[in-house]
């Protein structure tokens, strides 16, 4: 019979938390949402001996119980609240060896809780390095805890961790701090109100507002007949806390840690005396960050031409092996083609993610961050907005759950709103195809009119979501203070272990967030494509037949007439048809208008629903840019994609917020349908009127 | 004077943080009077400012410094 | 026979994703009391 237990994972940001937890829970994790809000809730279950199993959660780094954002909420509210289902039976508190008096600060705030608390140090291994030596038996004793001294990277000292859990209940739960003492005459009204309660309880509910069972603020204070104190006194006194808090940890360090400063080396300051030089900090950055798109865009390649061969291959063994009829070709043009159309980017987003996880990982992100905060301030963006930016050029899924950390709601609010202008993924295939189509060869110092082209094109998305913020800061009227605060960790190397399951996490993301819903759209749409009401599409061909009747053609051309027929009678037909006239003055076709529109799904959409478009009542599987290369205008009989058209394409392909999972993701991180509809409006209109601006003129 | 003055490379001891300005988190970093504070490395325009607080390496904005009072430890 | 099961299936098919979108983007989501997060400072709330 195994007993499970809930054991809280909590620590400062930077201490080898995650490291902690992912070598308590290997693969057994999962990720997913607080109810009701934004912020990502990791669990897992860790095999202890003697048959225990503990249920782990990895609570989001903080640096105190006084919470100062959303995610650190989070914290706050599980440990006040027994009844959660979640509520630890032990709270394992990560610290690192380096910055052993900040750590311990909420450490002294869990245990002032009453609740079992373990003290995990760890980074053992660079205490030799840093002249660092501590004094474990004391520091168990002074903090009234049990101690693991661990390494992660070495993988040192899990195996105690464990024990120690499994022998929770052999933890002491003494208050390292008598609460009162900050306030006393105020703390003791409190104790005569609320007997049964701890005071430290209280008082974290008075100062954060929050709630635990029934007990609030309001709840608090109307009880025990308070004169409500005020904002300003509260902060007072938590300034108190805090200054008493570092007392009690400062007189345990004294004797508990010594530092040898004369071995201690330090290589974070000479590191940083370039990466955060005012000249080279930025060269070095620019680098490294064109060194990480071209690697990305080289890597991703091959695995992506397979990946597209075998989908093409698949869909077709599928058409002939199983039995003819509806759902054959359903699968084999919409399911699989679908499928395909999510599962050929993740090469891409797998390595952007694995480059910004190693740059997070090794420290660098956070200089980055210091780097780029003046700058992005210009426009209205916070140094933290980098990380996104980046992202959107894989996937603006991802990139925009990475705005979380922002502190200022404003600068999160814009980053949000202008990351989709980046070029993401999902753009490329458009932009490639349309490319090669109709920009011509040849180069310009070393480099093919078709790279520059796609160059200028990313630019351009750059330029868009720079712009943009800096106009919406001009519009925005949002009061918010920001507190930028941001820790500049030791640079370290990325540990493999850690790197490998981020990427695996954000891939996840984009697969199942926007996986599902671009499925569902292609399901849609490829009955949209394949059926039609009426005489014109169900009689298409006796129809053709007999419009052809007179004319020598062969069976092959007369098949392919009635499978045009019958997709400009189809129900997307009749709306393409519709839509035509509205997008001619672009250049388009109605066909390309269904393909706009279809990637409503996903961009890369399109490419897939021209190939629908083109291959749907065709038995053969002809390469895209083939099929598309032959198509001619009706009216002028030239070729459909010329550089005037093909230039106006790309441009709207730019600027149109079209992607339904953005969309659906921006609704969840605003809360609110009014941010994802003005840019669903505002990006269709301006990519609309760019398009029709560039056709007129180059026409 | 105000932590936004301090030197690249110079240090200093906190003496006031009772501004409203300043976040209770930068206060919980070590950010406390008495305490020991050295200037690393600044951004162009001396903002955002990359310190040494009491043993916490953080980068905080010239908005946040200029409320942080200190005295400049000479020499 | 085979038409008919080909026909049910699509049918199937067709649905779940219609059903799917409809919950997605028509439907608005619980959403839970939006809770405080301290009483002095912003923290991203609007």
């Amino acid at each position: 019979m195994s007993k499970q237990i809930n054991v809280a994972l909590i620590g400062n940001p930077n201490t080898g938390k995650t490291s902690v937890f992912n070598a308590l829970t290997g693969l057994n994790q999962k990720v997913g949402n607080y109810p009701g809000i934004t912020v990502e809730k990791k669990e897992g279950i860790c095999k202890l001996p003697r048959g225990v199993k503990a249920h782990i959660i990895d609570l989001p780094g903080t640096y105190s119980l006084n919470a100062s954002s959303l995610d650190e909420n989070v914290v706050i509210e599980l440990l006040l609240n027994k009844k959660d289902k979640d509520f630890p039976d032990v709270a394992v508190v990560v610290s690192d060896v380096e910055n052993l008096k900040r750590n311990l600060l909420l450490f002294t705030q869990i245990k002032d809780l009453e609740i079992p608390t373990i003290l995990v140090i760890n980074m053992s291994d660079r205490m030799e390095y840093k002249g660092i030596s501590l004094d474990i038996k004391y520091l168990e004793k002074q903090l009234e805890t049990k101690i693991a001294l661990i390494s992660t990277r070495k993988n040192k000292g899990i195996d105690k961790l464990k024990e120690l859990i499994t022998k929770y209940k052999e933890l002491s739960v003494k208050p390292c701090m008598d609460a009162s003492s900050i306030d006393k005459p105020y703390f003791d009204k409190l104790r005569k109100a609320f007997p049964n309660q701890l005071i430290y309880k209280l008082w974290l509910v008075i100062t954060q507002d929050v709630n635990f069972g029934k007990t609030n603020r309001k709840s608090i204070e109307a009880a025990a007949n308070f004169k409500t104190k005020s904002k300003t006194d509260l902060k007072h006194l938590q300034q108190k806390e805090t200054i008493k808090r570092y007392q009690f940890i400062n007189d345990t360090l004294k004797k508990g840690q010594t530092i040898d400063l004369e071995s201690a080396k330090d290589l974070r300051i000479k590191f940083d005396r370039i990466l955060t030089h005012k000249v080279w900090g930025y060269l070095i950055f620019g680098v490294i960050l064109l060194t990480i798109f071209q690697a990305i865009y080289d890597w991703s390649s091959i695995p992506m031409e397979f990946i597209d061969s075998s989908f093409a291959s698949l869909s077709e063994w599928t058409k002939n092996t199983l039995p003819e009829g509806a759902f054959t070709n359903l699968l084999a043009e919409g399911i699989i083609s679908g499928l395909g159309g999510i599962v050929i980017f993740i090469p891409q987003i797998a390595f952007l993610f694995l480059f910004i996880s190693i740059l997070e990982e090794s420290g660098y992100m956070s200089r980055v961050v210091f780097l780029m905060d003046r700058i992005m301030r210009q426009f209205g963006l916070s140094g933290k907005s980098v990380v996104p930016l980046i992202s959107g050029t894989a996937c603006a899924i991802p990139a925009i759950m990475a705005t979380r950390n922002i502190e200022s709601w404003k600068e999160r609010l814009i980053t949000i709103l202008v990351t989709p202008f980046t070029t993401c993924s999902a753009r490329l295939p458009v932009y490639l195809i349309i490319i090669s189509l109709v920009i011509p060869e040849g180069r310009f110092i070393g480099l093919s009119y078709q790279a520059l082209t796609l160059m200028l094109l990313y630019l351009i998305g750059f330029g868009a979501a720079v712009g943009s913020a800096w106009i919406l800061n001009k519009i925005l009227k949002l009061k918010s203070k920001s507190f930028f605060v941001v820790e500049m960790p030791n640079y370290k190397l990325p540990m493999f272990k850690n790197v490998a399951l981020t990427v695996l996490e954000k891939t996840k993301a984009f697969v199942f967030g926007a996986g599902k819903i671009i499925l569902a759209i292609s399901i849609v749409l490829w009955f949209l494509a394949s059926y039609g009401p009426g005489e014109n599409f169900n009689n298409a061909e006796s129809i053709v037949t007999e419009q052809y009747a007179s004319e020598n053609i062969t069976e092959e051309e007369l098949q392919q007439k009635i499978a045009s027929h019958k997709l400009e009678h189809s129900f997307i037909g009749i709306t393409g048809r519709a839509i035509e006239p509205a997008i001619t003055p672009l250049g388009y076709d109605w066909k390309i208008g269904i393909a706009i529109i279809s990637s409503f799904a996903a961009r890369e959409v399109f490419v897939g629903t021209l190939a629908t478009i083109y291959s749907v009542g065709s038995d053969e599987v002809e390469t895209i840019t083939n099929r598309m290369a032959k198509e001619v205008d009706v009216k002028s009989g030239k070729p459909l994609f010329n550089f005037a058209s093909g230039i106006s394409l790309l441009l709207f392909y730019a600027f149109a917020m079209q992607c339904m999972s953005t969309l659906a993701i921006v609704k969840r991180e605003t809360n609110s349908w009014k941010w994802p509809t003005y840019q669903l409006v505002i990006m269709s209109a301006f990519a609309y009127i760019v398009a029709l601006i560039t056709f007129q003129l180059l026409k | 004077m105000t932590l936004a003055e301090l030197k690249r490379g110079q240090q200093g001891i906190i003496k006031d943080v009772s501004s409203i300005h300043i976040p209770l988190k930068l206060l919980e970093m070590g950010c406390l009077p008495g305490n020991c504070v050295e200037l690393l490395q600044v951004a162009p325009f001396a903002d955002p400012l990359y310190l040494n607080i009491n043993g916490s390496h953080v980068a905080i904005r010239k908005e946040t410094a200029i409320h942080i009072l200190i005295e400049t430890i000479d020499e | 026979m085979n038409t008919i099961i080909q026909n049910i299936l699509v049918f199937s098919a067709l649905t779940l994703a219609l059903v799917f979108l409809v919950k997605k983007f028509i439907l608005s989501p619980k959403k839970k009391s939006t809770k405080g997060c301290g009483t002095n400072n912003d923290c991203g709330c609007h």
